[in-house]
This record gives structure tokens, sequence and C-alpha cells, in this order.
């Protein structure tokens, strides 16, 4: 699959490296501090005919959170019926059930995962999300049953 | 991909029904489809162990239910992997979870059994006090999941629209 145009969307410097430094090998990573640049980025990008793939999106940021922003993307998406296929997965260290809840059954985000979050779960979420393709041995094990 | 598959060719294959579900101590590539109905997948980084269940309804309906069929139903499927961890002595803290499934068709709304069944997954699970790692529930679309019960991954294909899931 070709590279992958990546949003990163959280306030801490050291979550934003780490998760660079963990997506680099499968794409160019863009990154916004808060909900607001989150949405305006997301906005722009769309504009400008390179949609995002996908946007890995932190909650507890300043000015807008992640959940707010994650719903203004997704009523954007609604608008053009289709056209966006840019996936949201929410990133967080919060594990409430309201929380994962409502980023999925109402805001409608694709996954929820949560901090720390390592090399693997990463790959596997890119991977089911038919962002990267499913490795052979994968495909070898579905034939099987 | 994590090195470790090319190591497991040879792992058992198993495929859950509705209602189904197990802890799989021997390496399996645990597979199922899933529509409304929910899979809650159990690892033990620790122990290389794993479970999985395919439930149908968020509670059951009576004590016996729960006896007959403890997978079908996704409080009891999750009371009993948990208490079957902690009786051999693993902590609640080791056990990583991932949760997916409740897919709704686009009408049923906030009323869909598999919107119950999601949440009825969280509550049970953070009742349980088991941490889930990685969830994707809910959409209109039914999953096909693969669980490989030694290494704790797990990997879902999207069913398109058209075709039909189990529940």
């Amino acid at each position: 699959m070709s590279e992958l145009n990546i949003l990163i969307a959280d306030d801490s410097s050291s979550a934003r490296a780490l998760l660079e430094s963990m997506l680099s090998p499968y794409g160019h990573c863009d990154f916004a501090l808060d909900g607001r640049e989150a949405v305006a980025r997301f906005q722009a990008a769309l504009d400008q005919g390179r949609p995002y793939d996908i946007i890995f999106m932190d909650i507890h940021m300043p000015d807008m959170d992640g959940l707010k922003a994650a719903r203004k993307i997704k009523d954007i998406q609604s608008r053009f019926q289709g056209q966006s296929r840019t996936k949201v997965v929410m990133l967080s260290q919060i594990r409430d059930k309201e929380t994962m809840l409502k980023s999925q059954l109402q805001i409608g985000v694709e996954m929820y995962l949560t901090k720390p979050l390592e090399k693997g779960t990463l790959q596997e979420t890119l991977v089911n999300l038919e962002l990267l393709d499913m490795p052979l041995d994968i495909e070898r094990l579905c034939d099987r049953s | 991909m994590r090195q470790v598959l090319k190591h497991h060719a040879n792992i058992a294959a198993s495929y859950l029904k509705i209602g189904e579900g197990g802890i799989f101590e021997k390496p399996t590539a645990v597979q199922t489809v899933l529509g409304s109905c929910v899979s809650v997948t159990f690892f033990i980084p620790a122990h290389r162990i794993g479970a999985m269940f395919h439930a149908f309804l968020p509670n059951p309906q009576s004590d016996s239910d729960h006896v007959r069929d403890r997978f079908k139903f996704v409080s009891t499927a999750i009371q009993t992997v948990a208490t079957s961890f902690v009786s051999r002595g693993i902590h609640r803290r080791q056990i990583e979870c991932k949760v997916f499934g409740g897919a709704n068709a686009l009408l049923e709304g906030e009323y869909g059994v598999g919107r119950k069944n999601a949440q009825q997954a969280f509550e049970s699970l953070e009742g349980s006090g088991l941490s889930v790692l990685v969830s994707s529930v809910g959409g209109s679309r039914g999953r096909k999941i693969l669980f490989l019960s030694h290494t704790g991954e797990v990997y879902l294909k999207y069913l398109d629209n058209g075709s039909k899931p189990q529940p």
C-alpha cells in the first residue's frame, strides 16, 4: 500500500514524538496540539484533496478536547457522504466505559486504544482499519478455518 | 508482523459459533464472525494463554440460562472467564482485554441489541476490574475476527453491508 497520510493530535510533545517514531515507517505525520487545530488540519487536508488516512486523537487537550474534535470531524465527514474516508482512532489514558462507549457508539470513531500503546498493537490497528495489508501468515491462518 | 507468527505455522484452529467460548492454553487461532454479537478476547502475556467468547445477548433472563449457556450472554461470559483466570492465581491486572462487535442495523439506533451488547461488555469488564486495551464496537458492518491465543493479537475484517453476518 502507498505511504499513509497521518495526523497526530496530542498536546504532549513526548507523546507526539513517541507516536511519530512508531508511525514513521508507514507514512508522513502531521501534528495538532489541540482539538481545534486537529479539526482545522483535517478540513484543510480535505480541501486540498489529500485527506488524512488516519487521525490519532488524544482526549485531554486544551481549547477543544479530543471528543469534541472527533465529533466535528465526523460531522464534516457525514456531509461529504463517503468522499472522506479518514479513520479516527481515540488514543487516551482514559479507560472508563462511558468514554469508550460514547466515542464509538455516539461519535462513531473507528477504534479506541488506551495508552501506553505498544508497537505491535499499532501495527494491528493499521491492518484492522484496512490501511496496511494483512500479513501473509495471518491470511493463511484465516484460510484454515 | 511479529516474527513469532512464522514459528507457529502449525498452531491449532478453532471456530466459535454463537454462544461458544473458552480458554485456550495451547497456541490456537480462534475465529468467529460477528454482527450484533460481541466477542471479548483475554490475553495473559506472562502465561501466553488466552480466552475468547461469542455472546449473543447482554444478560440471561434466569439462573438456569446462566448455567446452561454461560457464553451466550455477555455478562456471564465475562464473569466465567474472569473467575476462571483468578482461580488459576492470575491477577486481574495481568489480563489484557479487547472488545469487538455490537454492530447495529441502520434504523435500530439506541435500542439495537448490538449497542446493548457492547454496553454490557464494557460494564461487565469494568465491574470485574478488567482493562480494555483495544475496542472496535458499533457501526453498521459485521466483523470477522481472528484471535491468536498465544500472542494476544486480534485481526479483523469488516464485512460488506451486502453480506449477511451472524447476529
